[in-house]
């Protein structure tokens, strides 16, 4: 199994407080979200910054952080809902902005919160064949660019981030242990951007403003959630799920230093932490003052675990990711 | 105790408001505090209540009390 050897993450200079936000939902609104989510502000990318520059930035900070020579990666994985564009992989252009070599493997990984479990294993599988030597994965996401400026409900919990992490097959660092997956495709509408790709084309009709079910004022041309139906599916498939993977590793929630879920927001990380019996000790979170990154939330949160020193040697962590798909992964690392 | 009776002693809970009279066509239009995480708080206290679990297919589509009857009563039937 290859090894996690370091990790950096970039977050976008803009900050949208609900202070900001009571002007356009209301105080009242605000706080009471704000109560729901723990989140009070979010870091958001510029007009016109993607989420491929916070992955550049990010991918720069570690390298150099590591004395780590760009010629020596030989694989790049850059996972993300918010590509810079349909055609070519986004990756592509990381490849030249990161000066790599041109033996180097490059694709995308689209996948949101449940992501970085899927490159993890995906960089693993090379690693492990011996395809490549030295991967870099990049999971970023600029989400809050797919956000309906009035769509209260995702507006209020969003923020973007890009998280870089380095993993060769040398011993030392967080040894990938194992991977657990789901999905359950008959929930793909739950989440979803619904004019966005072939599927269906751009018209004067799809940028007019809706009300859906769950009363969020949006467009056809931006991100959609059912939120209770989001939350419900959580609450049922992610705790089981974790729990199978770890009686699948033969581990228990009580062998682990720490258990690091998506981000999604407070009450429901708090509910599978209640769900699974996670003591307080083992609980971490950061999402209070950057928000819900969507895709690069977990590794945002196993990176400033690492920069915290939250992290030691032997210890076993779990980390799960869960959302649009509807898809959830779990991951086994064991630092060493 | 009927479903409807059931399910009103929840939302009662739920929303800490003993005065709530449930019809079938209950709604958020109708209550102001019904917002999309009473949704949830509403259906797993249903779900530990009348020891069942919805779908999250029938969760998508709750908008009244009307949808919740039409996945509950053919259970107590």
């Amino acid at each position: 199994m290859a090894y996690i050897k370091a990790m950096a993450y970039c977050l976008p200079e803009g900050r949208l407080t609900n202070e900001d936000l009571y002007l356009r939902f209301g105080e009242k609104a605000v706080r009471s979200i704000s109560k729901m989510s723990g989140i009070t502000e979010r870091r958001i990318a510029s007009p016109g910054e993607t989420a491929a520059d916070l992955a550049t930035r990010a991918a720069q900070q570690l390298l150099t952080e590591q004395h780590c020579d760009p010629q020596s990666i030989d694989l790049l994985i850059f996972t993300s809902q918010t590509p810079d564009y349909q055609i070519p992989a986004t990756a592509c252009v990381l490849h030249e902005r990161l000066g790599l070599r041109l033996n180097c493997a490059c694709f995308d990984l689209n996948q949101g919160c449940s992501a970085f479990p899927y490159s993890l294993s995906v960089a693993n599988g090379l690693l492990e064949t011996g395809a490549a030597n030295r991967a870099l994965v990049l999971n970023a996401d600029a989400i809050t660019q797919v956000l309906y400026p009035k769509d209260r409900a995702l507006v209020t919990l969003h923020g973007d981030a890009a998280v870089a992490t380095l993993l060769d097959r040398s011993a030392g660092g967080g040894r990938l242990h194992g991977f657990h997956f789901g999905t359950d495709g008959t929930g793909w509408k739950h989440i979803v951007m619904p004019v966005s790709g072939a599927r269906a084309k751009r018209t004067a009709d799809t940028g007019r403003e809706i009300v859906t079910d769950t009363g969020s004022v949006t467009t056809a041309e931006h991100l959609q959630m059912n939120g209770p139906a989001v939350f419900h599916f959580s609450m049922t498939t992610v705790p089981e799920a974790i729990q199978f993977a770890l009686s699948k590793w033969n581990w228990a929630v009580e062998d682990c230093r720490l258990v690091l879920l998506h981000q999604a927001n407070k009450t429901m990380v708090d509910m599978i932490y209640r769900a699974l019996n996670v003591p307080p000790e083992k609980r971490f979170y950061f999402m209070e003052n950057i928000g819900n990154a969507a895709g690069a939330s977990s590794p945002l949160l196993l990176s400033e675990a690492l920069r915290q020193g939250k992290v030691k040697p032997g210890d076993r962590l779990v980390l799960s990711g869960f959302g649009n798909g509807l898809s959830w992964s779990v991951a086994a690392i064991e630092w060493s | 105790m009927t479903t409807i009776e059931k399910l009103q002693n929840v939302f009662q809970d739920v929303f800490d408001d003993p005065s709530i009279r449930l019809t079938p066509e209950f709604s958020p239009s109708f209550y102001g505090d019904w917002d999309s995480l009473a949704t949830v708080r509403l259906v797993l206290s249903i779900e530990s209540e009348f020891g069942m679990r919805f779908t999250t297919d029938q969760v998508a589509k709750i908008k009244s009390v009307r949808d919740m009857l039409s996945v509950l009563e053919p259970l107590s039937s």
